[in-house]
């Protein structure tokens, strides 16, 4: 095992892959064990498992896993006409292994359909609809390797609405929880079928992992067993053991450097100290989230790239698609204890291809889950009209063990007025421009989040229910953040190429949230991890015929 | 088993690849527990944000907000300890926001005190401040207190969890709750 690399700013080292997470750490893994140099930049700290706290005010009001708004501030408007409020927006992982390491878990592939929607249903006016320039089967060898490597927890063939897989998953299904029973129950009385979640957090011990132990806290938190799948407890060990691979903590890129020819030479970042550094490399990856990676883009303007770098299309930062979804309450009558172990345990896909009668676009996912810890259950785990504190509210919190939430997850269209931009005028701690977010769903979009909550209280209602109440379903806060660089063959109408290479800039690749066409039904990660593994062969194969 | 030794049985149990992590936060944590044990012993009110007279007239927000009436409430799990920690500890930032609201709330309730008024009469004190910035954190700030982990100096006794029905021990074994049991026990697998 080789100690892991240490790189001087000044080699040329062959990748620099700005951000560590989902997508950074696949790519740092397989292209330093192809053999390439490769510098890590991560704007957040490097924690480890055994920094990881039960403490809701830590992960949620101090932001320890994710950026800090007082530090790096969003603004946020609904229409280009407005002009944008200071508020958070957009919330990502903000530290080695990024999102991977605070998401719930869930890993749903994508289906078939998620790669052709225009060419299946036809456009969507005032939509982008478009295919995807890969179809599902493309990626399906990706899929199989990201669960293999990764280590996801579930049962093949137990959903009559999978897309076929090449290989069933490596690890058992999570013992059922009280809301997975529940699901089951209501699902079968709705002639609807429920299958076991599958999951990116172990079952069992495997490949020198130890399994889940049931502790309660995924989502939003970091898993002190090393039992979630982050690319924090898989990916980066193995990129560190190469004794290629130097990840580079509080390492914040503000801008990627290019010269005369029109190709990337570097980056240049703050360091821990605030102090600018510059690292120089043959080609460099932007792995930062669907937000960071079009703002570095677009703070990456030059005498050469006016509108910003790789944007000759104009669409760097358009189509920004948010996690959208609904959320339905249900109180029963024995306790479910659902705070203990993962999040999911049952998932629906009944109505992932909504039926044409309905005039309903796309579809979606159902789970029934743990959402709240308790300080979040007694802050917003109630409808708007029951009470928000005093006595009835008190005893209101005592129905915290014998609650379900179900959540619904759907398609999104993209829109082009839908943006991420660097704001005018308010500065981050850095003195870098504010992401500045444009957001309202289009109108469809907004039919499906409506349907998809009332197959919520059906369920809610079949699975025995004795209470029920409806979430609100406007969101202007969002941790998925996609569409934002978008792939596809014709330049004129995407920032990527099937390769993940922009098509302006030869040697800069982009690869996350920001590359997907499509939504699918917003559990996106499986997807963003498949695309980086099958990246990694690509760009591999590119670099060793010398054509970066 | 709380967070402490939770934490070192975690360690104890960790090997091979699981030990290769450094649990470099433990130190620090333990030091932060026992402070927090001995405040709880010495039992003193000692506020390092608050005076005394602002800390009785937020704690009785506090109590309208979490009343100690069927069980235990903000008062009792030391919601107020955790607001005062956080104020001076980890967000400084704040004490402008809460300041400015005591002011509002005294001049809300004049010529008396908050804290001196009936119950009723601060309920409708505090409805009327139920849009204010003021009364958006101290809820979110009491709930914090009541239902956090205790480690940040509220939810003492871990009161506010027991309250609610949740613990905490850091690992659970199937079966979770009574319909995974009864499914397991084979009595009734759904209807």
């Amino acid at each position: 095992m080789a100690a892991p690399a240490r790189y001087k700013t000044t080699d040329v080292v062959d990748f620099i892959i700005v951000g560590s997470g989902a997508a950074g750490g696949v790519l740092a893994k397989e292209l330093s064990s192809n053999g390439f140099r490769v510098v890590v930049l991560e704007q957040g700290p490097r924690l480890e498992p055994g920094d990881f706290e039960h403490d809701e005010y830590w992960a949620f009001n101090l932001n320890a896993l994710t950026n800090n708004w007082r530090e790096q501030p969003n603004t946020f408007r609904k229409s280009e006409n407005e002009r944008a409020q200071t508020k958070p927006t957009v919330w990502y992982g903000r530290l080695v292994g990024g999102g991977s390491v605070h998401f719930t878990s869930n890993y749903w592939r994508f289906h078939e359909t998620d790669f052709v929607e225009r060419s299946r249903k036809g456009p969507v006016p005032g939509a982008a609809l478009e295919d995807w320039p890969i179809k599902y089967a493309d990626l399906e060898p990706y899929y199989t390797k990201a669960e293999w490597e990764l280590g996801v927890s579930g049962l093949a063939g137990a959903s009559p609405f999978d897309p076929p897989r090449s290989k069933p998953y490596p690890l058992p299904p999570l013992p059922i929880k009280s809301s997975g029973v529940l699901v089951e129950r209501g699902a079968k009385k709705l002639g609807w079928h429920a299958f076991p979640a599958p999951l990116a957090i172990l079952s069992q011990n495997y490949r020198g992992r130890h399994g889940c132990m049931h502790c309660g806290f995924c989502e939003a938190f970091g898993c002190e067993w090393g039992a979630k799948s982050s690319t924090l407890a898989t990916m980066i060990p193995i990129a560190e053991q190469s004794g290629r691979c130097e990840v580079r903590a509080h390492s914040y890129v503000s801008q990627i450097e290019t010269n005369g020819l029109g190709r990337a030479t570097g980056v240049v970042y703050f360091d821990k100290q605030k102090r600018e550094q510059r690292q120089r490399a043959k080609a460099v990856l932007l792995c930062a989230n669907g937000a960071e990676t079009p703002r570095l883009l677009l703070m990456s303007k030059s005498k050469q790239f006016p509108n910003g770098l790789a944007n000759s299309s104009g669409l760097v930062g358009k189509y920004l698609m948010f996690d959208s979804g609904a959320m339905s309450a249900g109180v029963f009558e024995h306790p479910l204890n659902d705070f203990k172990s993962v999040h999911v345990s049952r998932v629906i896909h009944d109505f992932y291809e909504i039926d044409p009668k309905h005039s309903v676009f796309g579809g979606g996912g159902l789970d029934g889950r743990f959402d709240l810890y308790p300080v979040g259950f007694a802050l917003g785990g109630f409808a708007p009209d029951m009470p928000q504190w005093g006595r009835e509210f008190k005893k209101n919190l005592r129905d915290f063990p014998r609650m379900m939430y179900v959540l619904s997850h759907n398609t999104v269209l993209a829109v082009e007025t839908n943006t991420i931009t660097l704001d005018p005028e308010v500065k981050d701690a850095w003195g870098l421009p504010a992401i500045r977010v444009t957001y309202r769903d289009h109108p469809e979009t907004m039919k499906t989040v409506q349907f998809m909550q009332d197959r919520e209280m059906e369920l809610l209602d079949a699975a025995g229910a004795l209470q029920t109440w409806r979430m609100p379903v406007d969101r202007d806060l969002s941790v998925h953040l996609l569409g934002t660089c978008r792939m596809g063959n014709e330049r004129k109408k995407s920032v990527i190429n099937a390769d993940h290479r922009s098509h302006d800039v030869p040697n800069l690749f982009i690869c996350d949230g920001s590359s997907l066409v499509t939504s699918g039904r917003n559990q996106p990660t499986a997807t963003i991890q498949a695309l980086a593994f099958r990246a990694a062969d690509r760009i591999s194969t590119l670099a060793k015929k010398n054509e970066i | 088993m709380n967070d402490n030794s939770r934490r070192a049985f975690v360690s104890r149990l960790l090997t091979g690849a699981g030990a290769a992590f450094a649990w470099s936060a433990l130190p620090h944590f333990a030091a932060a527990l026992e402070h927090a044990a001995a405040q709880v012993k010495t039992g003193e009110r000692k506020f390092a944000c608050f005076t005394s007279e602002e800390a009785m007239q937020m704690e009785a927000v506090c109590e309208q907000i979490i009343p100690s009436d069927d069980g235990p409430g903000a008062r009792e799990a030391g919601a107020i300890y955790f607001i005062d920690y956080a104020l001076t500890q980890t967000e400084p930032h704040l004490q402008p926001l809460f300041r400015d609201g005591l002011k509002q709330l005294a001049a809300a309730s004049a010529p008396q005190t908050f804290s001196e008024l009936t119950s009723e009469r601060q309920f409708a004190v505090l409805k009327s401040l139920e849009s204010t910035e003021f009364f958006r954190r101290a809820r979110e700030y009491t709930i914090l207190g009541f239902l956090g982990n205790p480690r940040r100096q509220g939810n003492r006794d871990e009161l506010g969890w027991k309250y609610i029905g949740f613990e905490n021990p850091g690992m659970f074994s199937p079966p979770f709750g009574y319909y995974d049991a009864e499914l397991l026990s084979g009595k009734k697998s759904g209807e």
